[in-house]
């Protein structure tokens, strides 16, 4: 049976995002900093005004549920990854972690990543759960 | 290199002041240097990206949002002004802030 390792929980307000998209030349160098281009593309091929969004919120929980934020530790906003594989439901995506995230996970025992995630009219929740 | 002038640093202080007025709904006179951004103005990530954003365009910076996260690391901004000057040595250094320690 897993055990929770690590937990993280972000709330995100969708219209704080309104003025970086859509994803164009001018907005794209946002997106930039905390995206790898694979993932803007497999953002802007499904629902931009969404996935963008959840993505943004799917990382900044993954931060939390290893304890930590981008400015107080040695994990990237490009070492945490989601992709959304189903354009009809944004619940089938996968989380890919690089890097020192990857790294942090192995050490923590970590064996399995699991995700969950709100849209409400006006927020977003985004839950991710490490599990041994 | 950039070099640091004194109306750079001005339109710096200006820009985060004002930044950070609008974004967090409070009067720009109750901002100053020590004001705190998570304490007392409840700023967040996606603010900090914004202000970055906001310079590497202005300035036309060459800097990765790792490197900043690396710096900050090792130089936490809890305040306005410590923000100011973070922002300001990223424009003067770009991506070799790291060098300076």
């Amino acid at each position: 049976m897993s055990r929770i390792i690590g937990c993280g929980i972000d709330i995100e307000e969708l219209d704080r995002f309104q003025k970086h998209l859509p994803v164009e030349t001018n907005s794209r160098g946002f997106w930039q900093m905390v995206m790898t281009e694979a993932e803007i593309d497999n953002n802007l091929h499904i629902a931009p005004h969404l996935t963008f969004p959840l993505s943004f919120s799917c990382k900044e929980a993954a931060f939390k549920a290893f304890g930590m934020s981008w400015t107080n530790s040695r994990i990237s906003w490009k070492d945490i990854g989601i992709f959304f594989t189903d354009p009809d439901d944004l619940s089938q995506h996968i989380i890919r972690l690089n890097g020192y995230a990857l790294e942090l996970f192995h050490e923590m025992g970590c064996k399995g990543i699991e995700s969950s995630f709100e849209c409400k009219e006006d927020f977003i929740l985004f839950q991710v759960f490490l599990l041994s | 290199m950039t070099e640091i002038t004194d109306t750079i640093r001005n339109e710096v202080k200006d820009i985060v002041y004002q930044f950070f007025a609008e974004q967090c709904e409070v009067d720009i006179n109750e901002i100053n240097d020590n004001t705190t951004i998570i304490s007392d103005l409840e700023g967040d990530s996606l603010m900090f990206l914004e202000l970055i954003e906001i310079f590497k365009k202005k300035y036309d910076l060459d800097i990765e949002l790792k490197t900043v996260g690396k710096y900050v690391l090792k130089h936490p901004v809890d305040t306005i002004g410590q923000l100011i000057g973070t922002q300001l040595l990223m424009i003067r250094h770009g991506n070799k802030i790291l060098e300076l320690d």
